[in-house]
């Protein structure tokens, strides 16, 4: 295991722990979702595994690591990118990765070559505060991964991009896992989150309240439901029918039976929807 | 590896100090106060004194003719009349800036002592007996008044630059410490907006290097802004060593002050009236430098005491190199103090507001 929770507790000093006594494992080379509506504890949680907060209550190891007791070495395993690009914008992209890899006791990746992964290379000259948010976003990512990280946490990472730098993410996050890193996921996006992650936990009001792959999480409380096309009087029809009900069933039997179905699909719920039925409430 | 991080951080933040302009205004200051000490401000200014006059003799000659002359407005001091040796005493001490004058004799003058404070011009003091002997010689009629001086405190400034050149101890302190007080703020509170503090707490970065790099970062400013003033002031013939050396560790001191002070903020508007105030009360000792009987224990217990006057001697040497040594010892200390402090004050206020 590089993370392991037990029974963490968070108090902001509030009526309600901000985390209430959540324990989790995350394995090597997973990626392990943490999902939850704003406000549910995720960001502290994520806060108390990067060192940013203490460990008031419970026990948190990292990368092997009492985080009670772990020193300043640690954060050469581990990377971190932030929901807000916290860059310095007076620095250029290339300054600004260059500064960070410096900071690191280990070797680093190249800041060029980060830059020209992330498609920064011909901004690698500018100054941060000319970036736009998909740029500046990025360019936090690159920092992230400046040190190599065998643990990358990633708080809201396509938070206010565009689809399309929405997916180079996705396809950024699966080749670091590929190559061995472990991510830990923050976010409130559950098609990110179906998209990506191996395991998810749903966190509200501070506690798991659900933790599984994405699909037993589906089939578990999501609904059977299949979509048929067929033809009645030479007009296209179509029906949604849960497997769940015994009427409905029948009247697949009888649709496949008279031969008039045209399309079936099965219909699984969505993440978001299984979140809703668990929590009783929606993610935004 | 702890000190690579420290040069790098230092190399960063000398760079946003270019980029945000600093620099510039430094710089730009540095011109004006250039131009203040040569052009604006005298060699020398005339202050109306004030005399202590004790006369001791029964006719009191010399106490109806300073009446006189007050009352005819032909005075150019303030004369204040006492009768007994406390009394003159007590007067004396009252300010920094009083002259006394005992007229010893019987039924006329026989001697006249003019009583210094110490920090007195030689050139103001021959003036000044000149006058007397000029004035009250001829109450004596034939017989020759004898003249004494003597000092309160002897040695406090036997040989005084001219007036402008000895504003610039305050000039340096200024701009190299209290200015930096305001651009060390800016600079902390704009990496705290940017929230790339935060970013740097999740690398092996400790804090320890990161107040010393801004501290140093600011050291460095401060010795381009006094290394100007004084190139183009006094030039060249100076105890270069000694003032940057001052300079440097006290813009270190007064920018680690700042920081444990600003840390206490969340935005630069909030921490406004705390780092006017700090500015004033770091700033008082200044008085003690054109009032040297100004020197409650309470003000040379700040840290801003000992570099004003380490650097008067490092401009106007007297030769009591302790002044110099004992001052320079005094900021280190205050350093080997203030930087666990603020590192503490850092780690406690950091963690808690999760910055």
């Amino acid at each position: 295991m590089v993370i392991k929770v037990e029974e963490l507790y968070y108090s902001y000093g509030g009526e309600r722990n901000a985390v209430d006594g959540i324990s989790f494992e995350v394995e090597k080379g997973e990626i392990f979702g943490f999902l939850g509506p704003n406000g549910a504890g995720k960001s502290t949680t994520q806060n108390v595994l990067t060192g940013l907060l203490p460990v008031q209550k419970g026990r948190v190891e990292v990368a092997g690591r009492d985080m009670r007791r772990a020193g300043h070495d640690l954060y050469n395993l581990i990377g971190v990118s932030f929901e807000n690009p916290n860059i310095y914008l007076r620095l250029t992209g290339l300054e600004n990765l260059q500064f960070f890899a410096s900071l690191y006791d280990r070797e680093t990746a190249d800041p060029m070559s980060l830059l020209r992964k992330v498609g920064l290379e011909e901004a690698a000259h500018q100054r941060v505060a000319a970036y736009s948010k998909g740029m500046r976003q990025k360019l936090v990512l690159a920092r992230s991964l400046v040190n190599r990280p065998e643990i990358w946490f990633l708080d809201e990472p396509t938070a206010g991009l565009d689809p399309t730098t929405t997916q180079w993410v996705i396809d950024l996050v699966r080749e670091k896992r590929d190559e061995g890193t472990t991510v830990f996921l923050t976010t409130h996006n559950m098609h990110v989150a179906d998209a990506l992650c191996d395991r998810v936990a749903f966190l509200n009001e501070g506690r798991i309240v659900a933790m599984d792959t994405p699909r037993n999480l589906k089939l578990r409380y999501g609904e059977k439901l299949v979509t048929v096309e067929h033809r009645r009087d030479g007009r296209l029809e179509r029906e949604v029918l849960s497997l769940s009900d015994e009427r409905e069933r029948e009247r697949l039997a009888e649709l496949v039976r008279l031969g008039r179905l045209e399309t079936i699909h099965s219909e699984e719920a969505t993440l978001e929807e299984v979140f809703i039925k668990v929590t009783g409430r929606a993610l935004q | 590896m702890m000190v690579h991080r420290f040069l790098t951080l230092t190399a960063k933040d000398l760079r946003l100090i270019v980029r945000g302009h600093m620099l510039t205004v430094v710089v730009a200051v540095a011109l004006i106060y250039v131009g203040l000490v040569n052009f604006v401000v005298p060699e020398d200014v005339i202050v109306k004194p004030t005399v202590v006059l004790w006369d001791q003799t029964t006719v009191q000659s010399v106490r109806r003719l300073f009446e006189a002359a007050v009352d005819g407005g032909a005075a150019d001091a303030e004369i204040i009349l006492v009768d007994t040796e406390a009394a003159f005493e007590e007067a004396m001490a009252v300010h920094g800036n009083r002259l006394g004058l005992r007229v010893e004799g019987g039924e006329t003058p026989e001697r006249v002592v003019v009583t210094y404070q110490g920090h007195e011009n030689p050139e103001v003091r021959r003036l000044l007996e000149a006058s007397l002997r000029q004035q009250l010689g001829p109450l004596r009629g034939e017989a020759p008044l004898t003249f004494a001086t003597e000092t309160l405190q002897p040695g406090t400034a036997p040989e005084r630059p001219p007036f402008n050149l000895s504003l610039l101890p305050i000039l340096i302190f200024t701009e190299a410490g209290m200015i930096g007080l305001l651009l060390a703020a800016a600079l902390f509170y704009s990496e705290k907006t940017e929230g790339t503090l935060r970013a740097y707490r999740v690398t092996p970065g400790g804090l320890t290097e990161y107040l010393l790099a801004k501290s140093v970062a600011m050291g460095l400013l401060g010795l381009v802004s006094t290394t100007i003033v004084t190139l183009f002031t006094v030039g060249l013939d100076v105890n270069w060593p000694a003032i940057l050396g001052v300079v440097f560790l006290s813009a270190v001191v007064v920018t680690l002050v700042t920081l444990v002070a600003a840390n206490m903020f969340q935005t630069i508007s909030q921490f406004l009236f705390t780092g006017v105030l700090l500015n004033l009360v770091l700033a008082l000792p200044t008085v003690s430098y054109f009032l040297p009987g100004f020197a409650p224990v309470w003000l040379r217990w700040l840290p801003t005491y000992p570099m004003i006057f380490a650097l008067r001697e490092a401009y106007f040497p007297t030769g009591a190199e302790a002044v110099l040594t004992g001052a320079v010892g005094q900021i280190l200390l205050t350093l080997v103090v203030v930087l666990p402090l603020a590192v503490l004050a850092f780690r406690r206020r950091l963690i808690a507001r999760d910055v």
